[in-house]
């Protein structure tokens, strides 16, 4: 039984820019895959090359050099592996004249579903979604949160086997985040795989343990998140909180031991911690107890980079 | 992978034909909701300003009156497949939403196909309406047929060349392909050169019966420039990432 991705010896150049160098990874059921499981997060900053390789996987680009196969097919010119994908890019932009309703309804046909069971299979995407109550609007009023929920209802809404998410929970409220990793934990243990990628080390762990760490376009490692995580809690965590009251979240943080560092942006503060779960702890209880509004709850790849760079340079060792 | 899933049977890919009607669908109902209808009836109506001036001051509807009236129908051709079909496609491309459509299970060229099944024929509707209104608001006649036909081939021809342009530069594509349809076609086509064997408009007035080459040399003209486009629009479509 073949691997449902297989990446081998792949390098991708974009002219000068290299996207990704002598990539290998398998990643599917079959015994003797590194990559074993439900769900595998690829974790690496900004530019990394995560978005490439999930490019390359999805068929949307061709690899400069060595293969991609995808469910032991070639997807670049190959629809039929594609049937068995669900993919929600990374970028916001959807087809905004439309509801959400057509939108995951013409996506639907599109993946092969009848034209008359594609309504009922959207209804039923957007529903397991959270999304049954705005399937009538137009996707242009829709928040970040309900974009990327209506992304994800279309990528499942042929059932795929697999799913390839790229940073489904950026600009994500918090809230939001909470309620859309459950739903991809729901798939998962109903049996689709999943890859998904975000820079954020924390976003992964509440959904994987199974991790590949992409830096500069190479996979750096790639196994238990925890491993992973112990190096980088030896670094500052930042962590940016959008909300209406920076300074109450600014005060609480002042009398925690393990904030380093407050820094105030617009409507934002941004926090440095040594102690990151100790963090999340302080920031939900303080957002509980004083009933703030949060917009945007995110955690800037510095740390991420500061490690893999520490790593790279041999400081590890 | 649990029996639940397992038990859920896969559904086909999508024939070609199925593909290109779901997203001729698509692109017609987002379509609608544009500025697409508005741009078309307005440059319908403009034919018919020009013929009704000219017609109000000249009192001649001869064949000079009805050169003049396709010339200008011409030149609303090289306006709306740039605003419909250059823009439509430029649009999907530059802003990456044709990931949406390149990740289903679908041949890449079923989306440029789509999306000239829903507008190219908009396009022609209008061409021929503003051709129409233009000659029934002024002299009261309805065109001959040949016009009419020459008025949709072009409306087609240079909807396939606007796609085409639009995926080698899909950023500027509706600006590069009025520049072509104006700059380049018509005005090769209005010269007493061979070259004007490359322009669409020149071969459409063949097709119209309004240039001394025969129908079936504007037939074939127009056929090649089609085919030549179509290649590279296609090549251009297979390699795009």
């Amino acid at each position: 039984m073949k691997p449902i991705i297989e990446v081998t010896d792949c390098s991708k150049w974009y002219g000068q820019v290299l996207g990704c160098a002598s990539i290998n990874w398998k990643f599917g059921r079959n015994e003797g895959s590194q990559s074993a499981g439900n769900i595998v997060g690829l974790l690496g900053p900004n530019g990394a090359g995560k978005s490439t390789l999930m490019k390359m996987i999805v068929g949307l680009s061709t690899p400069s050099r060595g293969t991609v196969r995808l469910f032991g097919e070639d997807p670049f010119h190959n629809p039929a592996p594609r049937q068995r994908l669900g993919y929600a890019p990374e970028h916001e932009k959807t087809y905004d004249e439309l509801t959400a309703l057509e939108l995951v309804s013409y996506l639907a046909r599109l993946s092969g579903v009848p034209t008359n069971q594609a309504t009922a299979a959207a209804k039923t995407a957007l529903d397991r979604m959270g999304m049954s109550e705005h399937i009538g609007r137009p996707v242009k009023g829709f928040s970040k949160g309900m974009r990327q929920r209506t992304k994800l209802a279309s990528a499942i809404v042929h059932q795929p086997d697999l799913l390839i998410l790229d940073e489904p929970l950026t600009g994500v409220d918090p809230m939001a985040r909470i309620d859309i990793i459950d739903r991809i934990k729901r798939l998962a243990a109903e049996g689709t795989s999943v890859v998904i990628s975000s820079h954020v080390l924390y976003e992964i762990e509440a959904l994987t343990t199974d991790i590949v760490v992409i830096y500069r376009g190479q996979v750096l490692a790639e196994g238990n998140i925890y491993d992973i995580r112990r190096l980088i809690d030896k670094h500052p965590h930042r962590i940016r909180v959008e909300c209406d009251r920076p300074r109450v979240v600014a005060a609480a943080a002042a009398s925690a031991d393990h904030v380093t560092r407050i820094a105030f942006e617009r409507d934002a503060v941004v926090l440095e911690t040594r102690n990151p779960d100790a963090c999340y702890d302080m920031l939900g209880q303080t957002i509980v107890r004083e009933q703030l509004h949060v917009t945007a709850l995110t955690s800037p790849d510095n740390n991420l980079s500061a490690v893999f760079d520490y790593l790279t340079s041999g400081g590890a060792a | 992978m649990n029996e639940a899933k397992s038990a859920i049977p896969h559904y086909a890919v999508p024939s070609s034909a199925r593909a290109v009607i779901a997203i001729a669908a698509l692109t017609w109902r987002r379509a609608i909701r544009g500025r697409a209808p508005w741009v078309t009836g307005v440059l319908a109506l403009l034919p018919l300003l020009y013929a009704s001036l000219t017609y109000r001051y000249t009192q001649r509807a001869d064949g000079l009156f009805a050169r003049g009236v396709f010339g200008i129908v011409l030149l609303t051709l090289a306006i709306s497949p740039a605003m419909n079909v250059a823009s439509s496609l430029g649009e999907e491309l530059e802003e990456r939403t044709s990931a949406y459509l390149w990740s289903r299970p679908l041949a890449r060229w079923t989306i440029a196909a789509g999306k000239l099944v829903a507008l190219a024929p908009m396009v022609a509707v209008g061409a021929i309406a503003g051709l129409v209104l233009a000659h029934v608001g002024s002299d009261g006649d309805i065109p001959p047929a040949r016009a009419l036909a020459g008025v949709g081939v072009a409306a087609f021809a240079f909807c396939i060349a606007a796609a085409a342009i639009a995926t080698i530069a899909p950023k500027n594509g509706m600006t590069l392909a009025i520049c072509y349809a104006l700059f380049i076609d018509l005005a090769l086509g209005a010269l007493p050169i061979s070259l004007r064997n490359i322009s669409i408009s020149y071969h459409a007035g063949s097709i119209a019966g309004m240039s001394v080459d025969s129908m079936n040399s504007g037939i074939i003209g127009i056929v090649v420039i089609v085919a030549v486009w179509s290649s590279i629009g296609l090549w251009r479509i297979r390699t795009i990432e």
